[in-house]
């Protein structure tokens, strides 16, 4: 979707249902994958993306143009506020069952089991999680809501530079976790069978 | 690298590469990269339930199809310029701008003291003022009793004026078109007035009452014989114009100008009285004696002082006839009397000291 299009069907969605479901079609996945990552639990996560398009619904004739892809950064922020507000009430990050986990998308991953896949979601999750508060955010909304760094400092109001260098750092500490906990993990099971 | 946020060529890498790792699906490296962890932690993207997002579309679809019908033409047109007009940072500043001058401006036209200067200043002016809104009322009004009423042998006639208490408050939020000081307001029975370019310190002139022209061209026919007066002699023929000139400060204080223009003699004699606050008017009657000239003023006892209008003889005195018709002595009512330009003048006011009426009396614009 170019930037020509979306001001179109932008302009068009509070009155026209397709111009919406466009929109809808296009961010959903997006939005969806981020609010996962940050709240874990289906339930959750389900709740708060459907608020999140109420929201945006309701004010979407109060937005403004501010630059080519100010509108991602427009429905992002409207769900980072909900979710900020739904954490402030949970207090913790929470460890969520496996059965009230999200399923993975199949794309490029062998066709594993379910349950793989939500190990894998887990996994990665609590990986995140225990990064700094920012670092999180960056790496969530840069991997899962496929906004770009000029999108996210406009979000969290700070450099588009500083995003760049928290992704970085952030990936680098995440990745050190990873090799030192579960690839040592699995090749210490490999071993010993 | 002194600053934390600086990006060394390895980040600059790496950042290319989760570029081009989200941009496209070359996800396949060693999980023991660096690459190979950016790769994996893209391709491990959360899913939702088919059912959920298909039930969530059609929830929003219907609110939009709901907001279909309400979404008139009108509120069409209030989004459009919001978001391509109303973006635009400088037009916004202009139009934010001249909504506001607008507003002053409109403030300004409102309030009377601003308004001749803001149309001077904007280089038009109101239409020229022939006749003023009457704020005095119920000329030739006789429910002033004099006590003459009593004398069924007399012939008077009674010229009274009433005007509302209030005048101020009328002039300044009804916005009732007022005299300018050393202007000549032409008047509706030919005359002119001279307005007085002097007034005391909070004070202003609010209106004129001017004599009807019917009644001067038919020589003030005498009303006598229908008069509480109640017989008496016919009053004798005469060409009288009297016009006054009204004003007052915030607290509705009067300050009085009469101007009287008769021709020759006469031989009337004039009670000037003050029924209350808002009825004064005079009581004209035929002089006895037959040297009496022009206008006779007929005062109580007191003081009557000469004093100066600029060369001028003229003379000053307390007091007036109240309703009962009873000659009031107190210094509450301040008087000047003087001639100038064929016309006398009358001028009093309440509490205001000889300066205060010879300042008035001197600046009367010259013919």
């Amino acid at each position: 979707m170019n930037i020509d299009q979306e001001k179109e069907w932008l302009a068009r969605a509070p009155e026209d249902p397709q111009a919406f479901k466009r929109l809808y079609d296009h961010y959903f996945p997006r939005l969806y994958a981020y609010v996962s990552y940050r709240v874990g639990r289906v339930q959750d996560t389900e709740d708060l993306v459907a608020e999140t398009f109420l929201k945006a619904i309701e004010k979407i004739d109060s937005f403004e143009w501010r630059h080519k892809n100010s509108f991602a950064a427009w429905l992002f922020s409207i769900a980072r506020n909900l979710i900020s507000n739904f954490r402030r009430q949970e207090q913790r990050w929470e460890t969520v069952p496996l059965d009230e986990s999200p399923n993975l998308q199949a794309r490029k991953l062998l066709p594993e089991d379910v349950v793989m896949q939500k190990e894998k979601f887990q996994r990665l999750r609590k990986l995140i999680g225990t990064l700094t508060p920012r670092q999180q955010e960056i790496i969530t909304l840069r991997f899962f809501g496929g906004l770009r760094n000029q999108e996210i400092a406009e979000i969290l109001g700070i450099d588009e530079r500083t995003v760049a260098a928290h992704l970085c750092r952030g990936l680098e500490t995440a990745h050190r976790k990873y090799i030192n906990e579960f690839v040592s993990t699995e090749e210490r099971n490999r071993d010993e069978q | 690298m002194n600053n934390k946020h600086e990006l060394t060529e390895q980040d600059q890498k790496l950042l290319e590469k989760v570029d081009q790792i989200l941009n496209s699906d070359n996800g396949e490296c060693e999980m023991d990269s660096l690459y190979g962890f950016c790769a994996h932690l893209a391709s491990t993207v959360p899913q939702a339930d088919p059912s959920f997002r298909q039930q969530l579309e059609a929830r929003l679809v219907a609110i939009v199809q709901q907001r279909k019908p309400c979404t008139t033409r009108p509120q069409y047109l209030l989004t459009w310029p919001r978001k391509s007009l109303w973006s635009c940072r400088p037009l916004r500043w202009a139009l934010t701008g001249s909504i506001l001058l607008l507003l002053l401006m409109g403030i300004m036209f409102a309030i009377p003291q601003t308004r001749a200067v803001l149309a001077a200043w904007l280089g038009f002016s109101f239409e020229q003022q022939v006749e003023l809104q009457p704020l005095a009322v119920a000329v030739l009004d006789h429910d002033w009793r004099s006590p003459l009423v009593e004398a069924a042998d007399q012939s008077f006639e009674v010229y009274s004026v009433e005007f509302p208490e209030k005048r101020w408050t009328l002039i300044e939020e009804s916005g009732f078109s007022t005299p300018h000081p050393g202007s000549r307001v032409v008047l509706p029975n030919g005359g002119d007035f001279p307005i007085p370019s002097y007034l005391p310190p909070g004070y202003r002139w609010q209106d004129i009452a001017a004599m009807q022209g019917n009644l001067v061209e038919l020589g003030f026919p005498s009303l006598a014989h229908q008069s509480w007066a109640g017989g008496g002699s016919p009053m004798p023929p005469y060409n009288l114009r009297v016009d006054y000139l009204l004003g007052g400060d915030r607290e509705d204080r009067v300050l009085i100008l009469a101007q009287f223009q008769t021709e020759g003699q006469q031989g009337l004699v004039f009670q000037a009285f003050h029924a209350d606050e808002t009825h004064f008017g005079l009581v004209i009657q035929p002089a006895e004696k037959e040297e009496s000239e022009g206008v006779v003023f007929l005062v109580g006892s007191g003081d009557l002082q000469e004093v100066r209008v600029n060369t001028l003889p003229a003379w000053w005195y307390f007091g007036t006839w109240n309703a009962a018709g009873e000659w009031v002595t107190d210094n509450t009512w301040s008087n000047l009397v003087w001639e100038q330009e064929g016309c006398v003048y009358h001028l009093v006011g309440q509490d205001l000291p000889l300066k205060e009426l010879i300042s008035i009396a001197t600046s009367l614009p010259s013919k």
